[in-house]
């Protein structure tokens, strides 16, 4: 035997364990981050088509309001929330993160919000003049009565009047009828001019009850909440899949760490034992009859057992990181010191006796082993094994 | 019992509200608004160095000028009457026609209008970029380079400004009850009983409407087709936006086109084209009396 071999594995597995354990952290930090951002985004851009859906609600509502003061001002400003809202939504930063077809859904919602703007413009103003009418019929009606007029026609006034708040009340009602009596006030009205007006006003009044029919029918037509209803159900749909994601990520992680404990505990069996082993030669070390010293690769001792404490009257700490020469005599020829250590640089064993010096100053007969610790190839340290022979040596003297 | 006096008490109030509200100040940078306030003025902004916005919207004259069209770069008139910058920030879109959606729309358009300014925003940009005073300015202002955002930003801001707060009838309404003459008062109630108030109603009275120019006199002879050119659509024909009836009695011409040189011309015409009644000539000078309770105090980063 020329050297005590030791087998170091280049990485160990508690290492990569620990290292895979890290780097799965470090995944899950990120992760955790990007999936607040992204929850984030999503609440803030989903409450917004929910407000879109609420304003929209508030547009519908103008046009439950015909013959009916409508406060503009208001909904403008409902217009001008639905256009900031809109702006908000059109954003590329979002775009392409919750639907793929979110750039066109906006696009479309943009042109159906534009038609059912220009929409409730034509209701607003067909209204004014729908009011206007009444409001005046209202007025010439009183005049009309005052004047002296027949029976007949008195009950073709009352007739129209009659019609008139019937279609205010929304009745279902047959326009024909309305336009005949209409038409005869053309005839009779001759040159008197409250007639004249009167006649004007209603016709105008059919014509624009019409228009506001048209409107309110084109209105059904439009798809404005469709479309806001199909990006809301995009968007939750983001949402499920976002969290079934979250779910299935978490599970891995969740196995994998487990996995990764399981193999942790046996590698921490497996230390524990060598551990265990290592206290016993340790023990056998301390307790042996033999001087033990450890040094490394420069000679500097490491360690030294009970024994050596005992033998040479140093005590452990001073001993430690001291050159092995330190208990080294002159009684030894320079020839020695040199042939060890011409030995010990080939790598080979050396074995001999030794003089070394106590700590008291006296000398001790050594028979000695040194044994280089190698591994692969490379010189770790030195294995000193003495043994007293003191005894043996001066009586052989004597 | 209280619950039916709490009931009749909110009715009342419901009730009580009026179809026109007192102007407020919208909330506005100063430092932009003062840059804007010297653009506004600048000739700089057109292609030829010779109009600036406040060529046709006279700051100390209601915030358009008195002429029927107005003149851009070389001479060219206009087909349209100045309406007045003041309280315009407040319209629900801009230009008679409403072809722009905002005041930032607006300046655009009338920027690159090449009978208006004839100008490219990008040009004036570059002009800008090199003038003496105008680049420190914005720096001061953005910490950055002269750019078109910027440029129109502080046009919009001084426009912002423009609010004619105070006119006699705000004050009626905010319950001053001798703001405003008895006259007044009776041409309000009828502004409110003959539909006038139909149109004109809210904060701008007016601006926040479209309708028909000419809904009883078919044969309006506007030269304008209004909406018609923007929406090409048949029923959008002499359609334009209802102006705001504030700070009225400062902006003559009135219409369009400016046919109406005083304000019971005005009234006359509105009344026969677009209400289709007759009134007596004591009920149009009670409501041109409430008209001129609509002018406002100056704005005051002009005064």
């Amino acid at each position: 035997m020329h050297g005590i071999s030791v087998n170091h594995k280049k990485i160990d597995l508690f290492f990569l364990l620990i290292l895979f354990f890290i780097v799965m952290l470090v995944f899950l930090v990120i992760y955790v981050n990007k999936t607040n951002r992204d929850i984030k985004d999503y609440t803030v851009y989903h409450k917004e088509i929910k407000n879109l859906a609420i304003l929209h609600l508030k547009l519908e509502n103008t046009f439950l309001k015909k013959y009916r003061y409508i406060d503009y001002d208001a909904l403008q400003d409902i217009n001008h929330e639905f256009q900031t809202i809109l702006k908000f939504l059109d954003n590329e930063k979002f775009l392409y993160k919750f639907d793929k077809n979110l750039k066109d859904k906006i696009a479309l919602l943009h042109s159906a919000y534009e038609q059912k703007e220009s929409l409730v413009e034509e209701f607003k103003a067909t209204n004014a003049r729908l009011t206007n009418s009444i409001h005046y019929l209202y007025d010439l009606h009183q005049s009309i009565e005052e004047l002296t007029i027949s029976i007949d026609e008195k009950r073709l006034f009352l007739n129209i009047f009659f019609q008139i708040e019937q279609l205010l009340m929304d009745m279902p009602n047959d326009l024909t009828h309305l336009q005949a009596d209409v038409a005869k006030i053309n005839q009779i009205k001759q040159n008197n001019k409250l007639y004249d007006y009167f006649y004007q006003h209603t016709t105008l009044f059919i014509q624009d009850i019409e228009i506001l029919k048209n409107i309110l029918e084109t209105n059904e037509r439009l798809d404005l909440y469709s479309t806001i209803k199909n990006i809301s159900y995009g968007l939750e749909q983001y949402s499920t899949k976002m969290h079934e994601r979250q779910y299935t990520t978490f599970l891995y992680f969740i196995i994998f760490g487990f996995l990764n404990l399981v193999f942790l505990v046996f590698n921490y069996k497996k230390i524990h034992k060598l551990a265990q082993d290592f206290f016993t030669f340790k023990y056998v070390i301390e307790k042996s009859e033999n001087i033990i010293i450890i040094t490394d690769k420069n000679r500097k001792i490491g360690y030294v057992n009970k024994t050596f404490e005992n033998k040479l009257g140093y005590n452990k700490k001073e001993v430690i990181g001291q050159q092995d020469s330190l208990v080294a005599s002159d009684l030894m020829s320079q020839q020695t010191y040199e042939d060890i250590n011409e030995t010990l640089l080939r790598g080979q064993k050396w074995e001999g006796e030794l003089i070394s010096r106590k700590k008291d100053g006296s000398f001790i007969y050594e028979k000695t082993s040194i044994v280089p610790i190698t591994d692969k190839g490379k010189v770790q340290g030195y294995l000193f094994i003495k043994f007293d022979r003191t005894e043996y040596s001066t009586k052989s003297r004597v | 019992m209280r619950f039916i006096l709490y009931f009749i008490l909110s009715l009342t109030l419901l009730w009580s509200k009026e179809p026109i509200l007192p102007l407020e100040m919208i909330p506005y940078d100063e430092q932009k608004a003062q840059l804007g306030k010297e653009l506004f003025s600048d000739p700089i902004l057109s292609q030829d160095n010779t109009v600036s916005c406040a060529t046709c919207h006279l700051l100390n004259s209601g915030g358009d000028n008195d002429i029927v069209f107005s003149f851009g770069i070389k001479g060219q008139m206009g087909s349209m009457n100045t309406p007045t910058v003041f309280n315009s920030a407040l319209n629900f879109k801009q230009f008679w026609d409403g072809r722009a959606k905002d005041l930032v729309d607006q300046a655009h358009q009338v920027i690159e209008n090449p009978a208006e300014m004839g100008d490219n925003i990008y040009d004036i940009v570059k002009r800008l970029r090199k003038d003496k005073h105008y680049p420190k300015k914005f720096h001061d202002i953005y910490q950055e380079e002269i750019s078109k955002e910027y440029l129109i930003e502080v046009l919009v801001e001084f426009e912002r400004s423009l609010v004619t707060l105070d006119a006699p009838f705000d004050l009626y309404l905010k319950g001053d009850k001798n703001a405003i003459a008895q006259e007044a008062k009776r041409g309000y109630e009828l502004f409110k009983s003959k539909g006038c108030v139909l149109c004109h109603n809210g904060r701008n009275i007016g601006g926040n409407l479209f309708n028909r120019f000419g809904i009883h006199e078919v044969n309006n002879q506007s030269k304008s087709l209004g909406r018609y050119e923007v929406t090409k659509k048949e029923e959008d024909k002499y359609v334009f936006k209802v102006p705001s009836l504030r700070n009225i009695e400062l902006t003559a011409p009135y219409m369009h086109d400016g046919r109406a040189t005083t304000l019971e011309d005005a009234v006359k015409i509105m009344t026969d084209y677009q209400l289709g009644r007759e009134m007596k000539q004591e009920d149009i000078n009670a409501i041109v009396e409430f008209l001129k309770s609509l002018t406002g105090k100056l704005p005051k980063i002009i005064r």
